[in-house]
């Protein structure tokens, strides 16, 4: 579909000219903003030895170590972290796009009776946030302390992504929605198998925005969460790493010997650390480009 | 709030039916709450166990329950907690604690700890200073005072004497600079001295060599003034600023970390820094040796110089403990609780919350010898490191150690006092005002002259206020 | 009709500027059993509202008493707003938040929009899929990883700006701490690290635009830069729109992670904002009433200028937020 609105005749010069331009813009983007994080990298495959001193701008390891990773993979905390932030964050993420989109479909209707209220009754939770004490007696009338529901429910309906989505509702032609209601359908089965088609790009953005957002999120976890065994990946990480508690990381056999494992620089330990909570977003994140095709709604209109 | 008293009620009920059954000996629980004790740490639990069975056998039958906290945001977390209404018998501080106090919240320790036999004992001076002015928290641990250290190696190579003065100080700076200690080929790109964030650290060995006696000076005719604007500090930083500008001092010291202060440290950027307390000291050492495998480091002491002012380590600040445990006022087991924060300043408690278990942070062999295992460099003592209590072998370097006797001697308690709320806007702006200009000063952004220029901001915004409150604390 | 005049009608009810040419909806008003069903689909979200949001403001009341562990709650009125504003500081620190979010409006906000359209004009998808795969990434970073970054990166004595500098002849200077320039690191720190990640925003309402009315362009001789103009800016105007109203609903709060990350000793008064401001006292005071205060605060003004963004956009666009 890209392809085909972009095939035409032969490119002048000056928009050749153009094209390398845009393209250097680019890719001088793409190496500004990737080489930090191949510096971790580098960082978090180096020699414990090497690590003080080792340059902000080298993306090559300083001799070669997989006791980072090894540790890190390895740790029945980092697993368990792992697997509840996986879990917390589908849960989030679906209840999000699902509570976002059925509320943004209503409100992306003009004429909806009371519309502007209800816009500004959520525009007041974006510019204020009540903070942490009321959140937490909340959590405790709810009887939800301790319970990873109150992780997974906390801003799980985000008003910022709500606007945004109704933003790309309102942007359905109106044909469609006039002629399937001149068809006799309801309003459900006009939200499920028109609109939602239509909106995957949409949707899928906003998924992606709640999925970051869920999987970024720590303070509230830690508040919340007593149980360790509950705990997210951010907040096992932050415990270990920021706390400095290298030995309940690296484990006690080896703390005894402080030799191998137990050398690991705390620095580069703290690179993986950091490339650990990223690296399942960066798998996520081709699947979700995938709904970023052209012209989703090119036959609806014309068809 | 209905809710509430139903609850209270039936707590009070449910204890005085605890108390109406005659006593088979059911274990006091004491609920304690502190930084990095964690029901998932097996040594936190193992260390509880032993505490709990060597105080049975003294006669009081505890079960101490750890209360989870997470260490990142624990003052947040803590915070929370209290507030909701779950307030265990035992909670450690790291901040926060004047506004539970305020409210009585917190227990006043005085009458348990002359009730107790082992606390009085343990204390450092500062500490019995501290309880004085604000007896809600205990935490009994020498008073931390940065000191220097440098690679012996390189001092050796220098060949200089230690530093007795500010001269010497200055001479042996200069000495790092110009020599070739890191063996790159190049002079010149070696700093003296590098610290992180501000010039607190070096504050603790210059303050009194200027003759900075403390918070609040008495100047010519007799008034309180704050230390901050007197000649004294004045010549001080002046000091400073001119190791700044022969490339001595670390210049970028502002936006130093600690992380990356360490790292010049260690990758011989800078040839001395300050380690915060002993045992920060040893674990520098352990790094330093980290960083160069197989040449076996060790890091030398420096000692406090004499200067135009004086000599001594800085004064320390005797208004209140900044962390510390507290006995909730609200707690049912009161005694208890004192008795368990007595036994952790007794012989015997220390010996396990500083030693950890025989067999694993170390051995005992049958003339009674103890010799530490590796694994003592990852235990640390989960309450307090008592003033009374020597190990058996010696836990620290004789660097470390030798620090920790300078501070020992040096004690001067400080006349700085806790401010009231409305003072908190002047406080946290004369400090600004302070730190900005003495930042300004040493990198050679700000020229000494302009001195009078930083007077006249300090006493504005907020100055003048605080020493006429000062005046009347002071006397 | 011909493709001509659905392409032209499209566009202006697109842009919604739309004198004359208006979109037949269905004949009389629409009667309650119609809003029934949509009424049915915003409950769910209606509910999550008001018990994960509005139950938690109703007991701010906290910001106006002295908060208690032991109760009853003493009402001391206004103290809390008191403290805040006594301190001449307090405006120093408002001047600064707003300067420091103008700056970030003018020179961050329109950084994603231009990646966006840039991105969009990236022929094969396949490379812009592998760009966009990686501009996005530093936003995963925190700041305090950031901020080392920078610092390290400008060190005059050995960063590799400052090593630059000095080979080209010029004296460096310690961008970190000058008063001058660590505003505008703000600046360069935030695009740096938001603004492949908000392009993604725009790139997907940019994907929404009907590819008949680029077809319609080329046919008419439209060159990249028409198209642009024409069809795609216009197209994505209501998302603008919709990002720089929200965007002024935070003009107060200019982000405290990144600032308390960056502050030191000498820039501290430059880039002071309300939030480091409040936190510092907090801190001191343990105030957590004084936070709520501050917050309100920040909140009723918020308020007012999303409002007033929100009647601007309406004026020249024709379209606000709602």
């Amino acid at each position: 579909m890209a392809e085909a609105f972009s095939a035409r005749a032969a490119k002048t010069p000056m928009e050749r000219i153009e094209s390398v331009l845009i393209l250097s813009t680019l890719l001088l983007l793409v190496v500004v903003t990737v080489q930090p994080l191949l510096n971790l990298l580098a960082l978090s495959l180096s020699d414990p030895s090497k690590v003080p001193g080792f340059s902000g701008l080298s993306v090559i390891p300083d001799g070669f170590s997989l006791d980072v990773w090894t540790l890190l993979l390895q740790h029945p905390y980092v697993q368990r972290g792992l697997f509840n932030s996986i879990w917390m964050t589908a849960a989030s993420v679906t209840i999000g796009t699902v509570g976002t989109a059925l509320m943004a479909w209503p409100l992306s209707r003009r004429e909806l009776p009371l519309r502007r209220t209800i816009f500004i009754f959520v525009l007041i939770t974006i510019v204020f946030e009540p903070g942490i004490i009321p959140d937490y007696f909340l959590m405790k009338q709810l009887g939800l302390l301790n319970n990873q529901w109150s992780v997974i429910l906390y801003k799980a309906i985000n008003a910022w992504y709500l606007i945004i989505l109704v933003r790309f509702f309102e942007e359905i032609p109106e044909e469609l929605i006039e002629s399937a209601q001149l068809d006799g359908a309801s309003q459900f089965r006009i939200f499920w198998s028109i609109v939602l088609p239509l909106a995957r790009p949409a949707l899928a953005t906003i998924a992606l925005f709640y999925l970051v957002f869920h999987w970024n999120e720590f303070f509230r976890s830690m508040i919340y969460l007593n149980d360790q065994s509950k705990w997210p990946l951010q907040v096992v990480l932050r415990q270990f790493v920021i706390g400095g508690d290298k030995v309940a990381i690296v484990g006690e056999n080896a703390a005894n010997n402080n030799i191998g494992i137990a050398q690991i620089d705390i620095r580069a330990l703290k690179a993986g650390m950091i490339l650990l909570t990223i690296l399942p977003i960066l798998a996520v994140y081709p699947l979700i480009l995938r709904y970023f095709t052209k012209g989703t709604m090119v036959g609806a209109v014309k068809g | 709030m209905l809710r509430r008293t139903l609850l209270l009620g039936a707590t009070a009920l449910s204890l005085s039916l605890a108390f109406a059954v005659p006593a088979l000996a059911d274990p006091v629980t004491l609920r304690l709450v502190s930084k990095d004790l964690l029901t998932s740490n097996p040594d936190d639990v193992k260390e509880m166990q032993a505490i709990e069975a060597a105080m049975k056998a003294q006669g009081t039958d505890l079960n101490i329950q750890i209360v989870d906290m997470p260490s990142a945001g624990y003052a947040d977390a803590l915070g929370v907690k209290l507030l909701s209404g779950d307030i265990p018998d035992i909670i450690y501080f790291q901040g926060g604690d004047k506004k539970m106090a305020d409210q009585g919240v917190l227990e006043d320790l005085t009458p348990w700890i002359d009730k107790e036999p082992n606390i009085k004992a343990a204390l450092w001076p500062h500490n019995v200073a501290r309880l004085k002015n604000y007896p809600y928290l205990l935490y009994i641990y020498p008073p931390r005072e940065p000191q220097p250290v440098m690679r012996k190696d390189w001092f050796d190579k220098l060949g200089l004497p230690m530093p007795q003065t500010v001269d010497d100080y200055e001479k042996l700076f200069k000495a790092i600079h110009d020599a070739d200690l890191d063996g790159d080929g190049k002079t010149g790109d070696t700093l003296g001295l590098t610290a992180y964030q501000n010039t607190n650290e070096l504050d603790t060995i210059f303050d009194q060599a200027f003759g900075v006696t403390g918070t609040w000076m008495k100047d010519a005719s007799g008034a309180w003034v704050n230390a901050r604007i007197t000649d004294q500090e004045k010549a001080k930083i002046a000091w400073y600023a001119k190791l700044a500008s022969e490339g001595l001092f670390d210049k970028e010291f502002v936006t130093n970390t600690y992380d990356v202060k360490e790292d010049k440290f260690y990758t011989g950027k800078a040839g001395v820094i300050f380690g915060s307390s002993p045992e920060v000291i040893d674990i520098y050492g352990g790094k330093m040796n980290q960083a160069h495998p197989g040449e076996n480091l060790s890091l030398v002491l420096l000692p406090i110089p004499k200067g135009p002012g004086g000599q001594g380590l800085q004064a320390v600040d005797v208004s209140k403990e900044s962390r510390g445990f507290a006995i909730a006022s609200t707690s049912q087991h009161k005694e208890e609780a004192a008795k368990l924060l007595d036994f952790m300043a007794s012989k015997a408690g220390q010996d396990i919350d500083r030693m950890g278990f025989a067999g694993e942070e170390y051995t005992k062999d049958a003339s009674g010898k103890v010799t530490f295992t590796d694994k003592i460099s990852t235990w640390y003592a989960r309450f307090f490191n008592a003033a009374n209590w020597t190990p058996p072998t010696p836990l620290l370097s004789p660097t470390a150690q030798q620090a920790l006797e300078t501070v020992k001697a040096n004690f001067k308690p400080d006349n700085a006092f806790v401010w009231p709320a409305d003072y908190a806007t002047d406080v946290d702006a004369t400090e600004k005002v302070y730190r900005s200009w003495v930042a300004r000063f040493i990198t050679g952004e700000a020229t000494m002259d302009q001195w009078p220029q930083f007077v006249d901001e300090f006493n504005a915004a907020g100055n003048a206020h605080m020493t006429d409150y000062a005046k009347t604390v002071l006397k | 009709m011909a493709v001509t005049e659905i392409t032209s009608s499209r566009i202006a009810a697109a842009s919604g500027n739309v004198p004359g040419i208006r979109l037949q909806r269905g004949g009389p008003a629409r009667g309650w059993r119609h809003w029934l069903p949509f009424y049915a689909m915003l409950t769910p979200g209606l509910i999550f509202f008001i018990i994960w949001h509005y139950v938690p403001i109703w007991q701010v009341q906290m910001a106006f008493e002295t908060v208690r562990i032991i109760p009853p709650n003493l009402w001391v009125g206004l103290k809390n707003f008191q403290l805040l504003f006594s301190s001449p500081v307090f405006y120093q620190v408002i001047l600064n938040t707003l300067i420091i979010s103008g700056m970030k409006l003018c020179f961050v906000f329109p950084v994603p929009i231009v990646v966006a359209l840039l991105l969009n004009e990236v022929r094969g998808s396949g490379l812009r899929k592998w760009i966009q795969s990686a501009i996005y990434l530093p936003h995963f970073l925190s700041w305090v990883v950031i901020a080392g970054v920078f610092i390290a990166l400008l060190s005059p004595s050995d960063g590799a700006v400052g090593q630059i500098a000095q080979a080209l002849g010029f004296h460096p200077v310690n961008y970190m701490t000058n008063t001058g320039s660590i505003r505008w690191m703000l600046v360069l720190s935030e695009n740096w690290r938001s603004a492949g990640w908000d392009s993604l925003l725009y790139l997907a309402a940019i994907i929404a635009i009907d590819p008949a009315l680029y077809d319609a362009a080329d046919i008419d001789g439209a060159n990249r830069w028409q198209k642009i103009r024409y069809i795609t800016l216009p197209g994505i105007a209501p998302t603008i729109a919709t990002l720089f109203i929200l965007n002024m609903g935070m003009f107060l709060s200019a982000d405290l992670d990144q600032v308390i990350n960056f502050q030191n000793d000498v820039n501290s008064s430059t880039i002071d904002i309300i939030d480091t401001y409040v936190y510092r006292i907090g801190l001191q005071t343990g105030e957590y009433a004084l936070a709520t205060s501050a917050g309100l605060f920040k909140a009723v003004l918020g308020m007012g200028l999303v409002l007033i963004a929100h009647f601007v956009a309406k004026r020249l666009t024709g379209r606000g937020l709602w």
